[in-house]
């Protein structure tokens, strides 16, 4: 046996060591690995909200409030539908420091059977959309047809496929990417489709609370302003009466999720730093009781001609393979629970959840191996230069 | 009986409590308000089922090691992965309680216990090996 493999048969001749020190070194990995992969993917989720909303104020009926937060749409999907006459779009669209203004329609579908949950239907209008289209414009290059709907990434329906809307099949002639918020679980039609969906949600009794003509309603009015003119324009917006409206500001939306994710990212970053210092710290006590443990293997080894750089390389070879199989341990459990976990995690968090990319993640298992390929030897490196700088006659001695 | 043998199958033993348990209570699948069934109950029954065989396996390999047992544990745990979604469907959709916690744990479950029993299928056929050659 040649030194070289003296430090891989070391660890398999020592199971139990091996296994206690391989489980520090996979918490170290995990709490790393799963802690940067939770605030990339808030960051990202953050991100792809503002690009979704894409508009600087949202004018939503008074009388929404009352039913469901305008902001839990965006954000955790919860379905609502609330009205006011299309004429606000018009009167909008006069004011001045608008840029451009797109009216929405909103309808929650019926739970159908005892698995297809209610989904958001939302009707815009192709010809001054800016939020939806875009979004769209990534999978498809036409334009929605009558009763063809694209859907988010959550709404379980392949393209082709047909679902049935208060009895109307509409065809899914797309599915969107995945944004990460409530947005996800909503489908997408034109606001030709969305009357049609109306009217037959109004044949089946549906309370919508719409007089007149279901295609002279909208629900909610998308406005683009001019640089700086958002918090002037928003204010004189509210001042409108016939009917009373409620004006989201985007900005508020994603400064308070960008508060919340905050919060949350400064609790995962302590909760790393201190599973990291409390890891170290055992792993450097471990090493160094193991080397006090390991004085007479090492003394025998010198004995035999093993010079003291080459008993500090076996030590941090050691320390060096054990992180490995560690970090390996720990990334791969990491990935198990964060995978399959995910939107369970994105409900627990209640903000805008869009894991990173296959590239991205390799490159933070990357990232989180050498980290913890860095840590273990250095944590070991005192008792390697102890090891190694031991004297042997002493050490013998010791013993007999 | 060595350590090792004591190891993984009390590692098996305790993911097949797990899952038989987490399936009757944090895991369970998704109940309706009205208290109807859903489409995805009967995966609570399965994973509760194959919980207790791959208990149940580990327990006989206490008994008598052998390689037929880990080698049925990992059947079991392939089976476990693909109950919910393949053999029992759940609900269509991704905001369902069955989505969001009952399948991810039998996944978990499934490929830790899948882990286990080949990790240990391997350390047992290896002793043969070298029995035999001895």
């Amino acid at each position: 046996m040649t030194p070289r493999k003296l430090p891989m048969r070391n660890i398999l001749r020592h199971p139990g060591r091996t296994a206690s020190l391989t489980v520090l070194v996979a918490f170290l990995a995990l709490s790393l690995f799963s802690g940067s992969v939770i605030v990339m993917s808030l960051m990202s989720g953050l991100r792809s909200l503002e690009n979704r909303l894409g508009a600087d104020l949202i004018v939503v009926p008074a009388t929404s409030r009352g039913k469901i937060d305008p902001e839990k749409i965006y954000l955790q999907g919860t379905t609502g539908y609330y009205y006011m006459s299309a004429s606000k779009l018009d009167e909008v669209r006069a004011m001045e420091g608008v840029v451009q203004a797109s009216g929405q329609v909103f309808l929650a579908s019926l739970r159908a059977d005892c698995c297809s949950m209610p989904i958001q239907v939302i009707g815009f209008d192709p010809a001054t959309d800016f939020t939806i289209r875009p979004w769209i414009g990534e999978r498809m290059k036409t334009d929605l047809g009558k009763m063809e709907v694209a859907a988010g990434s959550r709404v379980n329906a392949g393209v082709n496929e047909t679902i049935r809307i208060y009895g109307q099949p509409c065809l899914v002639a797309a599915r969107l990417d995945e944004s990460g918020t409530g947005l996800d679980t909503a489908v997408y039609c034109t606001m030709e489709t969305m009357a049609e969906l109306l009217s037959a949600a109004r044949e089946m009794n549906h309370e919508l609370k719409i007089d007149g003509d279901p295609a002279g309603v909208v629900s909610a009015i998308y406005v683009k302003t001019h640089p700086g003119e958002a918090d002037r324009l928003a204010g004189e917006i509210r001042q409108t009466r016939s009917p009373k409206v409620t004006v989201i500001q985007t900005r508020t939306v994603t400064s308070d999720v960008e508060r919340s994710l905050g919060g949350v990212s400064h609790t995962i970053a302590v909760l790393i730093i201190c599973v990291w210092l409390l890891d170290l710290v055992l792993l450097t006590a471990a090493f160094l009781l193991l080397g006090g443990e390991r004085r007479r293997e090492f003394a025998v080894l010198r004995s035999l001609g093993m010079s003291r750089r080459d008993l500090a390389y076996l030590a941090l070879k050691e320390a060096a393979l054990i992180s490995f199989f560690g970090g390996m341990n720990g990334i791969f459990l990491g990935l198990l629970i964060l995978l399959p976990f995910s939107g369970l995690i994105e409900q627990a968090l209640g903000l805008p959840y869009l894991r990173p990319g296959w590239p991205t993640m390799l490159a933070l298992c990357a990232a989180s191996l050498a980290a913890v390929c860095a840590a273990g030897p250095g944590a070991a490196l005192l008792s390697a230069r102890k090891l190694s700088r031991a004297d042997i006659g002493t050490i013998m001695r010791e013993g007999t | 009986m060595n350590k090792k043998d004591i190891a993984f199958g009390s590692a098996a033993a305790f993911l097949g409590i797990v899952l038989a348990v987490g399936a009757q209570t944090f895991a369970h699948p998704c109940v309706h308000a009205d208290g109807s069934a859903a489409v995805c109950a009967p995966v609570k029954i399965w994973l509760t089922v194959m919980g207790g065989v791959i208990t149940a396996l580990a327990g006989v390999s206490f008994l008598r090691p052998h390689w037929v047992s880990p080698c049925l544990t990992a059947a079991a745990a392939i089976l476990v992965i693909l109950i919910p979604g393949c053999i029992v469907p759940v609900c269509r959709a991704d905001t369902m309680r069955c989505r969001l916690v009952t399948c991810p744990t039998a996944l978990v479950s499934g490929v830790l216990i899948l882990a286990v029993s080949l990790w240990r299928l391997a350390l047992t056929l290896n002793a043969k090996k070298r029995r035999a050659g001895s």
